[in-house]
C-alpha cells in the first residue's frame, strides 16, 4: 500500500509543520478518519452519559410525610458538580460534560465579536486561546463550589399556593380520620399538590417525565411518577426516595393492610441474583421489633435502632407481619415503613422500553454500557499516559547517557518482559485489598512501560549522534535540555503509534480484568462486568453478552484503526 | 555466535534469580505475608484461619528479616527445622545365640543441650526487639524443647527367630503417649518395628515427639537427642540414633510451601499437576497458529490487493481487536443454542469428560480433540491474526527484493520462487516471534482456562486469586515467568541460529 502514491498526497506545503502534515496524511485515510470520529463521539457520549442515561431525576419534587410544603431538588445537577463516588473517574468526565456546554457558550460570543474586524492572525490566536482557556476555567468553576450548587439548587416551596396547602390539610385530615387510604391517599395527595410549576418543562411534557432520557430509564414501571411524589404513607407500600439509588428495579409487596405484608408479587421460583428483601423503615418511626413469616416461622428480628430486616427467602404467598414498637411519626398519622423486594428481572431488548435489555439487577443495558465507557475511556488513556511517561523517561535515559545506564536498564527490560503482563497485573490486583479503578490504571501504567522505552531507547540511540544533537550541545545546552527539547520531539513519532495501539490493548486488559471480577469495585458500570453477568445467565440473556462486547469491540478496532492510519501518515516513504 | 549463546546461557540464572526477587517483593505486598500486618491487626489477616496464617507463615517465613525471608524462600538459607512430630529411629540387631521371648525395654530419653525457659524468653525477647513490630509468631506457636525434657519409657518388644520375619512388616504402633515434661506440650511415646527380612532377628525402635496443639520442635544444634536403653537387653545391639535429617526447604529445592486453602497439598504437586495441561493447550495454540496464519500470510502476499487478500486481512483486523474472553464465551453460547436446537455440538467444559480414562486410546484421542478443539480456538485467533498481517508484511518484503527477482529472471517457476526462496527468508521473523507469543499466551489461558473450566495453571491462579491463595499464586507467578523466560532465551538463540546475518558480537562478520 505504502508504494501506490496517493492522488491527493502532495509534497511539503509552505510553511506547513511535520505534525500538520501528518494530520493532513492522517485525514486523507478514510478508515482512520472514521475511527478517529468514532473515538471522539465515544469520548462525548461518555462525557453526556449523566444526561443521555441517568439515574438520577433531573427535578425531584417531594412532600414529606404529613407536611404540607414541596421539596424540590435537581439531583442530576448535584451529581455533574458532586459525584456521589469520592473521588473517581466520574469528575473527569463530568467535567467534559460542562465544558462541552461552556465551549460554546464562551467560544460562540467570542468569534462572533471578533469576526470581520478584520484582527491580524496573531491576535485572533490570542484571542482564540483566551476563549478556551475562560472555557476551561468557566466549566471548573461548579465544581471548586459543589455545595453552592446544591444548596443553590434545592427548593422548598412553603405553601406557595394557600389553595394547594389548604387541600393537602384535608386530606391529612381525612387520612388521619381514616376515610382515605392507601392507593387513594397517595393519588389525592399527588393531585393536590400537581401544581402549575414547571411552565417550560410541562410544555415538553417534562414534567411529568423528568428524566432526560427515557429511554435508556435505569428503572422500570410508573417509576416516574412515584419519583416526582414519593406516596407519602404507609399503606401503598412502595419505593421510597432512599431505595432508588443504587439504581435497580424492586418489585412491590402488595400490602394490604397496616403492619401485615402479602407477598403476592415475588416469582416463583425465584430468579438468580434476587438478593433482598427487605422491611425499610426510618429510625424515628419504628424501633425494634421482629418481622415475621407465618406460613414457615422465620423471624428476622431489627435491632433496636436498624431500619431495615432482610427477609431473604420471601416467597410467593407468604405473609410477613411486622410486630415491634411503634413510635408514632412526628405531626401524628401512620408511621411509614416501606416493604422493598429486590425482584430484579432479566429483560430481554424492546423498542418501547430497554432498547438493549436489563441486566441480572434489572438494571438498563444501554445505560451502564454508556456509564461503563467512562471507565473503559478513561483507564485506556490514563494507564497509557502512565507508561507513555515512565517509558520516555526510562528508554531516554538508557539511549541518551548509554554505557552502564544502558545496560542496567536493558537488563530491568529484560526482566519485566520476563513477566507474563496480564497475569503479573492480576497477581499484584490480588495482593492489594482496596479495589479502584485507579488503581487498575496505574498498575496496568506500571507493568507496561516496556515496549515504550525500548522504542524511545533505540530512536535516542539513533539520534543522538545526529549533527542537530551535536550542535546543541555545542552551544552548551544541558543534558536534560538536549534530551527532551531537541531528541525527544523527533523521537515521538513511533511513540504516538505505539500509544494508540497500547490504549487498544490497555481497553482489553481494563474490560479482561473486570470480567475476572479484579476491575472496579461492583456498583460501577463496565464493559467487562456486564459481559460477565452475560457469561452467568448464558441460557437466557444473550443481550448481556452481545452488546458490551460488541461495545469493547468497536473501541479496540476504533483505536487498532487509528493507530494504523498514523503508522501510515507518518511512514516517511509518504513523503514524497 | 558461540559467545552470544554462552552470554545468554549464563545470563539465564542470573534473571531467574532476579524474576524470584521480584515475585517476592510482590507477594511481599500481600496482607498476612508482610511481616507487619500480623501486629497492625490488618483486616484480610484476621480473615484467615490460624492454620491458613501459619501456612502462610511456614512458606514465607513471616517473622524474620525481610533478607532472611526471601533466602529462606529461595532455599539460599535453610531455616530452623521445626517439625511438629518427630520420629526418632533406634535400629538394633540382636545376636544370633539371644532368648528369643518378650523382653522389657527402658528407654531414657532426654534433649542435650535443650535451652530453659529462661533463655527462650531471651530468644523471644531479642526476635521481638528485632522486629519492633512483630511479635515472633514462631515463638508464640512453637516451643523449643526445654532442659529438663525427657524421661523413661517402658516398651515390650518381642525377639523372634530369623527365619520368621519374612513377610513385610506390620506398621509400629504408638501407644501411651507421655508428655515430655510437666506442663510441656509435647508427648512422646515409643514403639518398635518388626524387622525386615534383611535385618534378621534386630529391629528398630521408634520413638515419636509430637505436640498436640500444633507447636514446633526445634531440633539439631543445641538441642540434640539422647537416648539410652537399658532394661531386657541382653544379646541386643543399638546402632547411633538416627535422627531424620530436615527436609531441605525452598524453591531451590523444589519446595514451594504448602497451598493456603488446602494445606494438605503441596504447592509444587498441585503445579505439577496443572503444568502439563497449560502447557499442551498453549503447545497446540502455538503450533495452530503458525500452521494456520503462515499460508495465510503468504496466500495474501502472493496474491496482493486482490478481493480475497483484501477481505482477509480486514476479517483479521477485526480478529485482533475481539477481546478473547468475549470470544470464548460467545463460543459457549454458540454451543449452548446448538445443543438447545438438538444439533451437534462441542463439549464446553474440561478437557476430558469423567471415565475419559478408560476408553480406547482413538476414542480417548477422539474425545481428547473435541475437548480442545473450542479453548484452542479461542486462546490462538489473536496471536494468528497478528502473526499472519506480520508474514503477509515480511513476504511483500521479500518478495519485492531483488535476488527474488533474480530468481524469476532466471526462469523459476512462481512456486518455486515463492516456496524455495522467499518462503526461508520470511519465515525468520515469524519463527522468532514466539517469544512474543508466550507471555501473552500464558495471561490469556487465565481467562480461557477459567471460561472453558480446564484445571490448568491459569484456573489455579485464578482460584488462588479469588481465594487469596497466595502461596500457589506466589508459585504459579514465578513459574509463569520461568516459562517465558526459557522461550525468549530459545527464541533469542534460534534467531542467531538460522538467520546468518545477525550478528550480536562486536565488529561482526
Amino acid at each position: 500500500m505504502a508504494d501506490t502514491p496517493l492522488p491527493d498526497a502532495p509534497a511539503h506545503a509552505a510553511g506547513e509543520g511535520y505534525w500538520q502534515l501528518v494530520w493532513r496524511q492522517f485525514r486523507n485515510r478514510r478508515l482512520a478518519s472514521i475511527s478517529f470520529a468514532v473515538i471522539v463521539i465515544l469520548f462525548l457520549l461518555a462525557a453526556w452519559a449523566p444526561l443521555l442515561a441517568n439515574g438520577k431525576p433531573f427535578y425531584w419534587r417531594e412532600i414529606p410525610f404529613g407536611a404540607s410544603q414541596a421539596v424540590t431538588t435537581y439531583p442530576l445537577l448535584q451529581y455533574l458538580v458532586a459525584p456521589t463516588q469520592e473521588f473517581s473517574v466520574e469528575y473527569l468526565f463530568n467535567y467534559f460534560c460542562i465544558l462541552t456546554l461552556t465551549l460554546p457558550l464562551v467560544c460562540l460570543p467570542a468569534y462572533l465579536l471578533s469576526r470581520g474586524r478584520g484582527l491580524a492572525p496573531k491576535a485572533v490566536r490570542k484571542r482564540s486561546t483566551y476563549a478556551v482557556l475562560g472555557a476551561f476555567a468557566l466549566a471548573a468553576l461548579p465544581f471548586l463550589a459543589p455545595g453552592f450548587v446544591t444548596r443553590a439548587a434545592t427548593k422548598v416551596e412553603r405553601a406557595a399556593d394557600p389553595a394547594m396547602a389548604q387541600r393537602l390539610k384535608e386530606i391529612e385530615a381525612e387520612y388521619a380520620a381514616g376515610k382515605l387510604v392507601g392507593e387513594a391517599y397517595a393519588t389525592a395527595k399527588r393531585e393536590a399538590a400537581a401544581v402549575t410549576e414547571f411552565r417550560i418543562l410541562r410544555s415538553w411534557r417534562l414534567d411529568e417525565r423528568p428524566y432526560l432520557s427515557d429511554f435508556a430509564d435505569l428503572r422500570e414501571g410508573n417509576a416516574e411518577v412515584e419519583a416526582i411524589f414519593p406516596p407519602v404513607s404507609a399503606d401503598p407500600v412502595v419505593n421510597t426516595s432512599e431505595t432508588l439509588h443504587p439504581p435497580g428495579v424492586y418489585g412491590r409487596l402488595g400490602a394490604r393492610r397496616y403492619r401485615k405484608i402479602d407477598v403476592e408479587s415475588i416469582d416463583e421460583p425465584l430468579p438468580p441474583g434476587v438478593s433482598r428483601i427487605c422491611l425499610v423503615a426510618t429510625v424515628n418511626e419504628i424501633s425494634g421489633g421482629d418481622v415475621r413469616i407465618l406460613e414457615r416461622d422465620t423471624r428476622v428480628h431489627i435491632e433496636e435502632d436498624e431500619t431495615r430486616a432482610q427477609l431473604k427467602d420471601l416467597r410467593a404467598g407468604d405473609r410477613a407481619w411486622f410486630m415491634g414498637r411503634r413510635v408514632e411519626a412526628e405531626g401524628g398519622g401512620a408511621p411509614r415503613f416501606v416493604a422493598e423486594a429486590v425482584r430484579p428481572e432479566s429483560r430481554p431488548p424492546a423498542w418501547t422500553r430497554h432498547l438493549l435489555g436489563t441486566d441480572r439487577d434489572g438494571r438498563d443495558v444501554l445505560a451502564r454500557m454508556l456509564l461503563g465507557s467512562r471507565i473503559s475511556l478513561s483507564v485506556g488513556i490514563v494507564s497509557v499516559g502512565i507508561y507513555v511517561l515512565l517509558g520516555i523517561l526510562i528508554g531516554g535515559l538508557a539511549g541518551y547517557f548509554r554505557g552502564i545506564v544502558d545496560l542496567a536498564i536493558s537488563r530491568l527490560i529484560e526482566l519485566v518482559i520476563c513477566f507474563p503482563s496480564f497475569f503479573l497485573i492480576l497477581v499484584i490486583l490480588a495482593t492489594i485489598e482496596k479495589r479502584s479503578i485507579f488503581l487498575v490504571m496505574l498498575i496496568i501504567g506500571l507493568t507496561s512501560w516496556t515496549g515504550v522505552a525500548r522504542l524511545i531507547r533505540g530512536e535516542f540511540l539513533k539520534l543522538a549522534d545526529q549533527d542537530f544533537v551535536h550542535s546543541a550541545r555545542a552551544l552548551g545546552c544541558g543534558s536534560l535540555r538536549i534530551m527532551f527539547r531537541h531528541i525527544l520531539p523527533n523521537a515521538m513519532g513511533p511513540v504516538l503509534v505505539a500509544a494508540a495501539f497500547g490504549v487498544a490493548s490497555a481497553v482489553l486488559t481494563e474490560s479482561s480484568l473486570s470480567y475476572l471480577g479484579f476491575g472496579a469495585p461492583p456498583p460501577t458500570p463496565t464493559w467487562g462486568e456486564m459481559i460477565k453477568q452475560g457469561k452467568d445467565n448464558i441460557e437466557v440473556a444473550w443481550w448481556l453478552l452481545v452488546y458490551p462486547g460488541a461495545m469493547i469491540f468497536l473501541t479496540v478496532t476504533a483505536y487498532n484503526l487509528a493507530g494504523d492510519g498514523l503508522r501510515d501518515a507518518m511512514d516517511p516513504r509518504m513523503k514524497r | 555466535m558461540t559467545a552470544y549463546i554462552l552470554k545468554r546461557l549464563l545470563l539465564f540464572p542470573v534473571m531467574m534469580l532476579a524474576i524470584t526477587l521480584v515475585s517476592f517483593t510482590i507477594i511481599n505486598l500481600a496482607p498476612g505475608v508482610s511481616g507487619s500486618s500480623s501486629a497492625t491487626g490488618d483486616a484480610s489477616a484476621q480473615r484467615m484461619t490460624r492454620q491458613q496464617l501459619k501456612t502462610l507463615r511456614e512458606t514465607f517465613h513471616v517473622g524474620k528479616p525481610v533478607h532472611h525471608r526471601y533466602l529462606y524462600w529461595l532455599g539460599a538459607m535453610q531455616p530452623e527445622y521445626r517439625p511438629e512430630t518427630l520420629t526418632l529411629r533406634l535400629p538394633f540387631s540382636v545376636a544370633p545365640d539371644a532368648v528369643p521371648g518378650v523382653r522389657t525395654v527402658r528407654v531414657r530419653f532426654a534433649f542435650q543441650g535443650a535451652i530453659d525457659e529462661a533463655e527462650r524468653m531471651e530468644r523471644v525477647r531479642a526476635a521481638k526487639k528485632a522486629e519492633e513490630t512483630l511479635v515472633p509468631a514462631w515463638d508464640e506457636e512453637g516451643c523449643y524443647p526445654r532442659g529438663s525434657a525427657g524421661g523413661e519409657l517402658e516398651l515390650e518388644i518381642e525377639l523372634q527367630k530369623k527365619a520368621l520375619f519374612l513377610e513385610a512388616p506390620p506398621s509400629p504402633v504408638f501407644r501411651n503417649p507421655q508428655p515430655l515434661a510437666e506442663g510441656s506440650p509435647f508427648s512422646w511415646a515409643l514403639a518398635w518395628e518388626r524387622p525386615t527380612a534383611e535385618q534378621g532377628g534386630g529391629g528398630t525402635l521408634l520413638l515419636q515427639i509430637s505436640s498436640a496443639e500444633s507447636h514446633y520442635l526445634l531440633i539439631g544444634g543445641e538441642a540434640a537427642p539422647v537416648l539410652e536403653v537399658t532394661g531386657d537387653v541382653s544379646g541386643m545391639s543399638f546402632a547411633p540414633v538416627e535422627v531424620p535429617p530436615a527436609p531441605k526447604r525452598g524453591v531451590l529445592f523444589g519446595d514451594l510451601g504448602k497451598s493456603v486453602e488446602r494445606p494438605s497439598v503441596t504447592v509444587a504437586q498441585r503445579l505439577w499437576d496443572a503444568l502439563p495441561i497449560t502447557l499442551l493447550l498453549n503447545f497446540i495454540s502455538i503450533l495452530v497458529i503458525y500452521l494456520a496464519s503462515i499460508p495465510i500470510g503468504i496466500y495474501s502476499a502472493t496474491h496482493q490487493n486482490t478481493m480475497l487478500d483484501r477481505s482477509s486481512t480486514v476479517v483479521l483486523f477485526m480478529l485482533y481487536s475481539l477481546p478473547s474472553f468475549w470470544v470464548a464465551i460467545l463460543l459457549l453460547k454458540g454451543m449452548v443454542v446448538l445443543k438447545n436446537a438438538g444439533l451437534p455440538y462441542l463439549p464446553i467444559q474440561g478437557l476430558l469428560p469423567t471415565g475419559a480414562d478408560d476408553l480406547p486410546t482413538l476414542e480417548y484421542l477422539y474425545t481428547a480433540t473435541k475437548h480442545l478443539i473450542l479453548p484452542v480456538l479461542a486462546l490462538s485467533y489473536g496471536a494468528l491474526a497478528g502473526l499472519s498481517r506480520f508474514m503477509r508484511v515480511g513476504m511483500i518484503d521479500i518478495i519485492r527484493s531483488d535476488y527474488i527477482r533474480t530468481a524469476r529472471a532466471k526462469g523459476c517457476r512462481e512456486p518455486r520462487v515463492i516456496f524455495k526462496h522467499a518462503l526461508r527468508n520470511s519465515l525468520i521473523p515469524v519463527v522468532t516471534l514466539v517469544a512474543g507469543l508466550l507471555p501473552s499466551m500464558i495471561g490469556g489461558s487465565i481467562i480461557i482456562e477459567q471460561i472453558f473450566g480446564i484445571n490448568g495453571m491459569g484456573n489455579l491462579a485464578y482460584t488462588a486469586m479469588l481465594t487469596r491463595d497466595y502461596t500457589i499464586l506466589m508459585a504459579t507467578l514465578t513459574f509463569g515467568s520461568f516459562l517465558t523466560l526459557a522461550g525468549i532465551l530459545i527464541s533469542d538463540i534460534l534467531y542467531v541460529i538460522i538467520d546468518p546475518r545477525i550478528s550480536f558480537e562486536s565488529g561482526g562478520r
